[in-house]
């Protein structure tokens, strides 16, 4: 069973507005403001289920589709370099 | 005499008495240097019978040039990257920047956006001149350290600001090659910054055929990619170059300008602060 996805620790990270300023390693990554709903979620305890849950209570959008979109998105996130492991 | 660039100071020595009076002339709004430090001189030898100007930074040649305005376009060149280079401490974003008393609109973009032209016109509207190349802010307070180098007008900006150019007959006409350098009490008498101001508008200028002016917002997140891009040394900063960037912004209005209409430009932009 996978661990639940976390926010990398090297990543240095702050909010600006509903946006995201995310620097690791010399780059620079914005992220937007879905992109920053799921963000504020990685908290290393959630799992991808209960990220969706979490999205779907704040948003009201269909599970189904909340559950591509944060796929796609943990995705990016982990091509950036953002997530652990 | 001594005088202060960014964190550097300098000194010219300067052999030809007319190419010396040219770069006095130009550096005029550099304040006399305050740093018990070191001074770095720069000087231009006679060129004696070869004709070859020759620039030297601390007697060592940097380069050399047939036509002594090419080798005062080279010191103008070279002492704003050593400037650059000695101000590491501050964030130094490559961009222009002019003031109303304490607030400042900065005009971030690459090489060829406007931003020259553009510093040119508000500082002729009358705003005070803080430069039209490097911002350099004070990591502590985010105040603007005033980097007041003669503004650097290329032929593309020549048609839209023609009253610049150089007088006949005076020494600009003589030493210019390819490009103006016109200082900014030039422009307007008295119109250069003091330290102390911040920012508080960040326009993203572009120059585009076409667009008129059009002024639009932008997420600050948005300005901040583009001022990270336009940041040198920011490594030196790391992790905390992030910080940086979100507290100048977060009291800052951001824009997108398109434009190829210099005075409507200069209107918009003037319009941002108070």
């Amino acid at each position: 069973m996978s661990r639940p996805p976390a926010r990398h620790p090297a990543v240095h990270w702050r909010r600006l507005d509903d946006e995201t300023l995310c620097y690791r390693d010399g780059a620079l990554h914005r992220l937007d403001a879905p992109t920053t709903l799921v963000w504020l979620l990685l908290d290393g305890h959630s799992d991808e289920p209960a990220i969706v849950q979490a999205l779907h209570e704040v948003t009201g959008e269909p599970v189904p589709r909340l559950a591509a979109d944060v796929r796609a998105v943990l995705g990016r996130l982990g091509e950036l370099g953002l997530l652990e492991g | 005499m001594a005088r202060q660039a960014l964190g550097l100071s300098i000194a010219l020595r300067i052999s030809d008495l007319d190419l010396e009076s040219y770069l006095s002339s130009l550096l005029c709004d550099l304040t006399p240097s305050t740093s018990s430090g070191l001074v770095e001189g720069y000087e231009i030898p006679d060129p004696a019978a070869e004709r070859v100007y020759q620039l030297l930074r601390d007697g060592r040649e940097v380069n050399a040039h047939f036509r002594p305005g090419s080798a005062a376009d080279a010191l103008l060149g070279d002492l704003n990257l050593r400037a650059i280079e000695a101000s590491r401490h501050l964030l130094l974003l490559h961009a222009g920047a002019c003031a109303i008393g304490d607030d400042a609109v900065v005009l971030c973009g690459q090489s060829g956006s406007g931003k020259t032209t553009l510093t040119a016109g508000l500082v002729e509207s009358g705003l005070d001149y803080l430069t039209d190349e490097t911002v350099a802010l004070d990591p502590d307070d985010l105040t603007i350290v005033p980097w007041p180098k003669p503004l650097t007008l290329k032929r593309g900006s020549w048609p839209v600001l023609p009253h610049l150019a150089p007088e006949p007959g005076s020494l600009a006409e003589r030493f210019t090659s390819d490009v103006w350098h016109v200082p900014a009490s030039r422009i307007r008498p008295g119109s250069v910054a003091g330290p102390g101001t911040r920012p508080r508008a960040v326009v993203l200028p572009s120059y585009t055929p076409g667009a008129g002016v059009r002024l639009e917002p932008v997420s600050r997140g948005e300005a901040a990619m583009t001022l990270f891009e336009q940041t040198s040394y920011g490594a030196d900063h790391g992790p905390r170059v992030v910080d940086l960037l979100c507290d100048l912004l977060e009291p800052c209005t951001t824009h997108r300008l398109l434009f190829d209409d210099h005075a409507g430009a200069v209107e918009a932009v003037r319009s941002l602060l108070p």
